[in-house]
């Protein structure tokens, strides 16, 4: 859309202040999207633990180990290689930790011990949002209940989010991204089929996580918007087990309404023609494109596109209903064709015939892919430890609403904003600053004695 | 009854499916006023989706529709005709939010640019979804969910190594959508009510999988830290000796133990002469995986599912069952923390679905105050506000405008 504009605005959470007491996923990515908008969003590390995983399986990795992933994922370094070739600190070299670190000045800090909790507690006091998605038990072992909390900063809001909520009988229920999903029947709902030996597929996305990490920073707005009014605070809850839930509706009133468990659908679409279909390429297990013929233009459209071959005018792929329940034949024939064709050309052929179709894409296909390009999607940025590449962007371009340049923020260094949290807004003298370090309250390395967390 | 934090936004919804949809719901479940615009006659997508309540193809029975257009007006408007436009432009003039889903070309054919509607409202925050945004080569292209899924990177990983990928829950990929939309359109709000300046938002479904922010964004950075390609893995890997799925008496838990504790486990399934002898019985034993397979399978089955999470999980063991939507649905943690709410619809009956998962204490920002509208059925409410009268009512109808 051509739109002239010339009117200049101001990030909208302009002076915020987030204090992210925060592990992996929801919490610093929370963070990382208000400090987008503006917020200054602050991460407190500790030397003492690996926590999460974010910065590392183990405090002290193996470059034999990462040598030889070669499969991708989510836990690896540059090039493979935990240390950088002048020594840069494998702890900042992670790729989990620096897929959600950006906007965010994050500092270390023994809060175990009281001198670093007294710290602590001055930084909530100056802090409009606190957010942490640990276990329940965790914060308030340290004393940080929403009572303590409140009565440092009674303007405080206080976003908790952990896996199942602060109460109800599981309450304390622990488990990774895999155990929730299973728990809340995300898992069950992508099986391939009904047969036994299909239950269980590998889930390497979690909805909890992206559902968690928009809905915590909208609900810190809200809690601005309420704290205009009442001038005090607000302790939110918001467990992560029922962001999935809340989308995957028709899977729960499905059964409440008409006692019926959703069936498999993987790849199939209940009113439409629909399947993900190998394509022709060198990669048999990626190459693949995904076909929705919804109705009966489209299918006019596939037929004329593929050339009319006489299967297509089988009455039993005639109409509608017949399409749909002749589907497994019906696929035989679409996989014969597309097993001739590149998915990019299926898409663009099937698209002109106005037929929905994709490809399915790879992580390369993804960065090399025309469209995205046009959009200037990816963000490159320049992280001291890692060098350049190219980082996920934003959601949504805005005309002008400004959004802080990731670039400028790019993933944060353990410790890396140590003197700006604790000199400039502590107001620390450097002896009191130099006094912090010697006593490993706070570094910019892991201790010699860190362990894991988990 | 304390003040909904959205109370006093208006939010006029043009979407079409299930994204927008959602969208204005989370704007509607938490206070905000929202007026849907529909179509006459077939009204909004979501009214003629799979499943229904009792299974009756009614557009006020679909389950999308109850649920997703929860506490909204419901205003049919032709939007082709003059007369139309003209009331549309009446109801933008007063709103704060406006979220549209119509395809760009649509859009553009309906006129509904930004730099018009801005000239009626100047503080105006436009929302326009559309499958992969208002600029670039797919831009007119089609899409489905599972298109969009695979296109914006994540579906490659998902699935079976020696198998097609797969889908997750149907439909997700949008709603996940919905809440982005909600979460940046609420941030371009509030910096508009500050300094009364409108915005236009493009959201691209295919951008927003990509900004997604879960395990896909990690994998295409690994892809640039390294050139590798996420691949499909082994659904049940086995971290040493132990499985991360286990069978038992009425289906499959999902594990989590590590090294430190595997004794633990051999412990909690009876097996406490192993669980004392952890040189000859750790995770690492892999002389032993055969028994220990035997002995694992013979002590699940002799416990369902929730026992053995109850189980594990009392004496620190991750453990999660694998549960079907049944299990879910009579699940007591959300039976006693009332996720799943009642209300009855004039038209569908009695209908259970989940509420908001944002909590404040009080937990009372999240209300379910009205029940998904009938078709029109705030029509002549929201015209008469706008100064129609009953007469100008009968001739809108009559020409087929409302």
């Amino acid at each position: 859309m051509q739109v002239k504009s010339k009117k200049k605005k101001n990030y909208p959470l302009e002076g915020i202040r987030v204090l992210g007491f925060t592990q992996s996923w929801t919490g610093p990515f929370t963070g990382m999207l208000l400090g987008d908008l503006g917020a200054e969003h602050l991460r407190v590390e500790q030397i003492q633990y690996a926590g999460g995983m974010t910065r590392g399986v183990m405090p002290f990795p193996m470059d034999d180990y990462y040598a030889n992933i070669k499969d991708g994922g989510i836990f690896q370094y540059p090039d493979r290689k935990c240390t950088g070739p002048n020594g840069e600190y494998h702890m900042n070299r992670f790729s989990f930790g620096n897929g959600h670190l950006q906007n965010t000045y994050g500092f270390t800090l023994d809060f175990m011990r009281p001198k670093g909790m007294e710290l602590f507690k001055k930084l909530i006091k100056m802090s409009d949002i606190f957010v942490e998605n640990n276990t329940p038990t965790t914060a308030p072992k340290l004393g940080l209940t929403w009572e303590a909390l409140h009565e440092i900063n009674p303007q405080l809001i206080v976003i908790r989010s952990p896996a199942f909520g602060l109460t109800g009988p599981h309450f304390n229920w622990k488990g990774f991204g895999s155990n929730i999903e299973a728990g809340v029947g995300h898992t069950h709902a992508l099986r391939y089929s009904d047969n036994e030996e299909d239950t269980i597929s590998t889930l390497e996305t979690y909805t909890m996580d992206n559902c968690g990490s928009h809905t915590l920073p909208t609900a810190a707005m809200m809690g601005l918007l309420q704290r205009e009014i009442t001038g005090e605070g607000v302790l939110i809850e918001i467990p992560q087990a029922e962001g999935v839930l809340d989308v995957m509706p028709v899977y729960w009133m499905d059964y409440f309404v008409n006692g019926r468990i959703q069936p498999a659908w993987s790849n199939r679409h209940p009113s439409a023609v629909q399947g993900c279909y190998p394509s022709l390429g060198d990669d048999p297990n990626m190459d693949y494109v995904i076909i929705t013929i919804f109705n009966d233009e489209e299918w006019q459209g596939f037929c004329t596109a593929i050339g009319n071959p006489k299967w297509c005018q089988d009455p039993k792929f005639a109409d509608a209903v017949s399409r749909l329940k002749n589907q497994d034949e019906l696929d035989k024939h679409i996989t014969a064709w597309t097993k001739q064709h590149d998915a990019y050309a299926i898409m663009h052929l099937l698209q002109a015939h106005g037929v929905p179709a994709g490809p399915l894409m790879t992580e390369k296909m993804v960065y090399e892919d025309h469209h995205v390009l046009d959009h200037d999607f990816f963000i490159e940025e320049t992280q001291q430890w890692c060098g350049t590449h190219k980082y996920t962007g934003y959601t949504a371009k805005m005309l002008r609403t400004p959004r802080k340049n990731r670039a400028d923020m790019p993933p944060t260094g353990l410790g890396q904003y140590n003197e700006y949290v604790f000199k400039e807004i502590l107001k620390l003298t450097d002896a009191e600053y130099q006094e912090l370090i010697d006593e490993e309250y706070i570094g910019t390395e892991m201790s010699s004695g860190a362990k894991t967390i988990l | 009854m304390g003040k909904q934090p959205l109370e006093g936004i208006k939010v006029l919804d043009l979407t079409n499916h299930i994204a927008g949809s959602y969208c204005t719901k989370l704007f509607a479940d938490y206070g905000a006023s929202v007026i849907k615009i529909e179509k006459p006659g077939r009204g909004c997508l979501t009214r003629s989706m799979y499943p229904y309540a009792g299974d009756d193809p009614d557009p006020e029975k679909s389950l999308y529709h109850l649920y997703l257009n929860t506490n909204k007006k419901s205003v049919v408007l032709n939007l082709k005709s003059v007369t139309g436009k003209k009331i549309l432009k009446e109801l933008v003039k007063d709103c704060d939010i406006l979220v549209e889903s119509f395809s760009p070309k649509v859009r553009e054919e309906l006129g509904l640019d930004f730099d018009a509607l801005e000239q009626i409202n100047p503080k105006l925050v436009m929302s326009s979804i559309s499958n992969f945004g208002q600029t670039g080569p797919y831009r007119d292209y089609k899409a489905s969910d599972l298109i969009e899924f695979a296109m914006g990177g994540r579906m490659s990983s998902i699935g079976k190594p020696d198998k097609p990928p797969t889908n997750k829950g149907r439909d997700v990929t949008l709603f996940e959508t919905g809440i982005q939309v909600w979460h940046i359109t609420m941030g371009a709000y509030m910096g508009t009510r500050k300094d009364g300046i409108g915005d236009y938002l493009d959201f691209s479904i295919m951008d927003t999988q990509l900004a997604g922010c879960e395990r896909n964004t990690v994998q295409l950075l690994t892809y640039q830290y390294t050139g590798d390609i996420t691949q499909r893995r082994d659904p049940m890997p086995r971290v040493g000796i132990m499985p991360r799925a286990l069978r038992c008496k009425d289906g499959y838990l999902n594990m989590g133990v590590g090294p430190g504790k595997f004794s633990k486990f051999l412990k909690l399934i009876g097996h406490e002469d192993k669980a004392a002898d952890p040189a000859n019985w750790n995770l690492f034993s892999f002389d032993k995986v055969e028994e220990f397979n035997k002995i694992v399978d013979e002590a699940l089955m002799k416990k369902t599912k929730l026992e053995w999470t109850e189980h594990f999980q009392d004496n620190g063991v991750i453990c999660i069952s694998i549960n079907n939507a049944e299990d879910v649905c009579k699940d007591v943690h959300w039976e006693e923390r009332g996720f799943f709410v009642k209300h009855d619809h004039p038209v569908a009956g009695e209908v259970r679905m989940p509420r908001g998962n944002i909590h404040p204490d009080p937990d009372d920002w999240w209300k379910l105050k009205t029940p998904a509208p009938i078709l029109g059925e705030h029509t002549a409410e929201v015209l008469t506000t706008l100064g129609y009268s009953k007469e100008d009512l009968v001739t809108l109808k009559t020409q087929g405008v409302i």
